[in-house]
């Protein structure tokens, strides 16, 4: 069976203390560091610009082939007759901690999927679950 | 020959069957190593799906095997040494990538496009630590492989270790895995050394609402865009694309599920124990290894710097601030670069959320950090 090519390789490095400046100017040195990361600028700029122009571009296409719509939205849930009125205390009681003056809560319905500040806070929550933990706090 | 003897031999004869024959302090130093990395996954909390599995490997790894049994990663024929064919070939990497851009949520990035080219400036890391191992002696393949680490991409920098150093590629993969566990522990200071006070209390803007077409259409492009340039890196993003696909056509549900799941799963298995059980003693051990470490956390370093810095250059060309922190996201080590990000700027004003925010070079950190191994393997095989 043949060899395995970690068998074949050596295994023995450079000295510790080793260090030449000369392999920077040869043609592996410098000048393909500063291609490579020409490359990644590029790569990433051209990414940029495109994601730019697509809200643009989607929109000509949008008049032309539009895109579904959304499943309807439930009907909003207070209108519904049987909300829990201990579910509308806590409701207003978080609107006047938050608001701290004379308001009037004239309509709550339920949330559907286009409530963005909710899913982006869900995410946010779902990103935050684990985070970095130091020694003595509880587990999240 | 007499009973003594004869128990004598025979107890020999059993010694020499035994590991103990073959121990040396090398290996005992590694399986403490090992022991360390599963502590820190227990009670730290650091990577533990990565330090698990790679702390139990190298505790394996570094068994002594009894001359003419096939038993560790390194010997024709062994269960292991099948199972480090996908590490050694580069097999897992790209499967990894699959899971990754199943998981990923580009919707951030595609709405603050301009934060995309954060995640180019960190990869400055990559090229800075490629010409310090050049410095050092180091061939420009091994110097290749040795800079990806500071790309924070673990499946990046064992996929590019094994096209150009395999000899090295325990040795990377540890140092890649172990920094990127301690994102928490290198980034911060560097944070705070580079930002003022006021820089850290920037809020953002939220992001704008991303239409489903804005994401199906994103990762197609993109990767025109990407591997048309640097072709490659075909393998990474083209896999990181496929899942992201998956992900946002709602239509193939069942396969993006399997594939953020399941199988990263089992890939993450697979590679980290094989990575762990690559490092035996004689292997790693090695002046190579501390150079390799101590070039890691320098490009670490430089990486986060990098980011960093670029986004305070762009306060000064744009209108709207950007809170630099959010750069040091562009070392890619999806999320836990961006977990710091959130972490620091909550310490100087617990409602500022910046951690949406750095998703955005987070994983524009990710395309960066594998267009650069792109660019490393094709100029580096010729």
């Amino acid at each position: 069976m043949a060899a395995s090519p970690l068998h074949d390789l050596p295994t023995a490095g450079p000295p510790l203390a080793a260090f030449d400046l000369k392999p920077l100017f040869e043609d592996t040195g410098i000048t393909l560091a500063l291609m490579g990361l020409l490359v990644v600028f590029a790569a990433l700029l051209l990414v940029r610009v495109f994601i730019g122009l697509l809200p643009r571009m989607l929109g000509a296409v949008e008049q032309y082939v539009p895109e579904k719509a959304p499943a309807a939205a439930p009907e909003p849930a207070a209108e519904e007759p049987g909300l829990p009125d201990e579910l509308l205390a806590v409701i207003a009681a978080v609107v006047a901690h938050t608001v701290r003056k004379p308001h009037r809560i004239v309509r709550t319905r339920d949330l559907t999927p286009d409530d963005k500040s909710w899913s982006m806070e869900g995410r946010l929550q779902h990103h935050a679950s684990h985070r970095i933990q130091t020694r003595g706090q509880g587990r999240s | 020959m007499s009973t003594t003897e004869f128990l004598t031999t025979k107890a020999g004869e059993l010694y020499e069957a035994t590991a103990f024959a073959n121990l040396e302090l090398g290996n005992l130093a590694m399986i403490a190593i090992g022991m360390v990395f599963i502590y820190l996954a227990i009670t730290k909390h650091y990577e533990p799906l990565l330090l698990v599995p790679i702390g139990f490997g190298v505790i394996v790894g570094n068994i002594p095997t009894v001359p003419g049994m096939a038993l560790n990663v390194y010997d024709e024929g062994s269960v292991l040494r099948y199972l480090y064919f996908g590490v050694e070939r580069g097999v897992y990497p790209p499967l990894i990538f699959l899971g990754i851009g199943a998981m990923t949520d580009f919707s951030t990035m595609l709405s603050n496009p301009r934060l995309v080219l954060l995640g180019a400036a960190a990869q400055i890391g990559v090229f800075l630590t490629y010409l310090g191992a050049l410095t050092l002696m180091f061939t420009p393949q091994e110097a290749g492989a040795i800079g990806i680490i500071g790309g924070a991409d673990g499946p990046t920098a064992i996929f590019l270790a094994s096209r150009l150093a395999p000899k090295l590629l325990g040795a990377i993969a540890i140092a890649a895995y172990s920094y990127m566990a301690l994102v928490p522990v290198i980034q911060p200071p560097i944070m705070k050394m580079l930002t003022t006070r006021e820089e850290r209390l920037i809020r953002m803007k939220p992001p704008r609402y991303v239409t489903r077409r804005e994401r199906i259409v994103f990762p197609i492009a993109a990767f025109l865009i990407c591997t048309l340039l640097a072709p490659g890196a075909i393998v990474l993003i083209g896999m990181l694309f496929f899942g992201n696909l998956l992900r946002e056509c709602t239509v193939a549900e069942r396969l993006a599920n399997t594939a953020r799941t399941a199988l990263i799963d089992i890939i993450t298995i697979l590679l980290g124990f094989c990575v762990g059980c690559s490092t035996s003693a004689d292997h790693f051990l090695t002046q190579e290894s501390i150079l390799i470490f101590v070039l890691g956390a320098v490009s670490f370093a430089i990486a986060t710097a990098g980011g960093l810095l670029f986004a305070k250059l762009m306060n000064l060309i744009f209108d709207e601030p950007i809170n630099p922190l959010i750069g040091a996201a562009g070392v890619s080590a999806v999320p836990d670069s961006a977990r710091v990000v959130q972490m620091v700027g909550q310490q100087e004003d617990p409602h500022n959320h910046l951690l949406m925010h750095a998703m955005a070079p987070n994983v524009a950190g990710v395309l960066g950090s594998a267009i650069a191994a792109g660019v490393l393997w094709s100029q580096l095989t010729r």
